[in-house]
């Protein structure tokens, strides 16, 4: 294992940001339309969408997809 | 679905076979929308575009019953073409990269940049902090820890590294938490607090 500066850091930041997360991508990808209908309109997020964003938040997978998924919506509703 | 009486319009569209031809030419103009806006830059373009979106229309006729009404049908449909469109992107951006063995604990090297602004005492909090998560890697971490942490600090997707290991996303994802948790537990019982350690690699 070989980290430069930026690895190493980014290795700090992803240890001390983890949080429990009883989720799955899988499980996550389920809610994600929900909590991002939720989001665009300002909703307040229940305790299940909480845990998704949760799971979002630990994840850079999730976290890079969702990123993309908004802007796909807010230009689909840009549009419509 | 909420009910049989509040089928959404788009699955009674999608299921009737007269209706469907139209159905799908519309959806298809809304997921093409969505998909140019994210993935016909320097990775994508227009083709790949075109592929991921009939992808997509094929997967959703596969699993309309799995769709409940949760949100709106598009929004639904848009959800599973970035899926489907972000995969394919990582597998060919990933296809020509390997994944390092992890069983080379002697060579596990930290390389800092240039250190001579710090003054000594930082300098030196900052060494026994690496010195403190390197020990951790070693004696906390798995084989497999180390190999998904290593591969998805050099940028390697999580679903990449399940392909290669024969495992699945979940998996790996839980493999990775595993380790955070470890570590973080780790430094906490060394006495250093997240804040300890923000400070020092700030």
């Amino acid at each position: 294992m070989t980290l430069d500066k930026n690895q190493i850091m980014n290795l700090m930041q992803f240890v001390v940001s983890v949080t429990e997360d009883g989720l799955t991508c899988d499980k996550c990808f389920e809610q994600v339309p929900e909590l991002a209908e939720s989001q665009l309109g300002n909703k307040p997020l229940n305790e299940v969408l909480l845990k998704v964003k949760n799971h979002i938040d630990n994840c850079p997978c999730c976290d890079a997809e969702y990123k993309s998924f908004l802007e796909a919506l807010y230009e689909i509703d840009r549009v419509n | 679905m909420t009910g049989q009486q509040e089928i959404d319009p788009w699955v009674e569209r999608l299921t009737d076979s007269d209706l469907q031809p139209e159905a799908l030419k519309e959806l298809r103009e809304v997921l093409l929308r969505g998909s140019r806006k994210i993935f016909s830059g320097a990775n994508g373009g227009l083709a790949f575009c075109e592929d991921v979106v009939q992808e997509t229309l094929v997967r959703i006729l596969d699993r309309l019953d799995q769709f409940e009404g949760r949100s709106r049908f598009t929004t639904w449909a848009m959800s599973i073409a970035v899926r489907i469109g972000t995969s394919q992107l990582r597998r060919k951006m990933f296809k020509d990269v390997s994944l390092n063995s992890a069983d080379d604990d002697d060579n596990m090297r930290f390389q800092f940049a240039d250190e001579s602004t710090q003054s000594p005492d930082e300098a030196q909090d900052k060494t026994a902090l690496m010195q403190k998560l390197k020990c951790l890697i070693i004696e906390v971490l798995t084989e497999k820890q180390r190999q998904a942490t290593d591969a998805l600090l050099h940028g390697m997707p999580v679903e990449e590294i399940a392909t290669r290991t024969g495992s699945n996303r979940n998996a790996v994802y839980k493999l990775v938490h595993d380790a955070r948790l470890r570590l973080r537990d780790g430094l906490e019982k060394a006495g250093y607090s997240a804040d300890d350690v923000r400070t020092l690699i700030g």
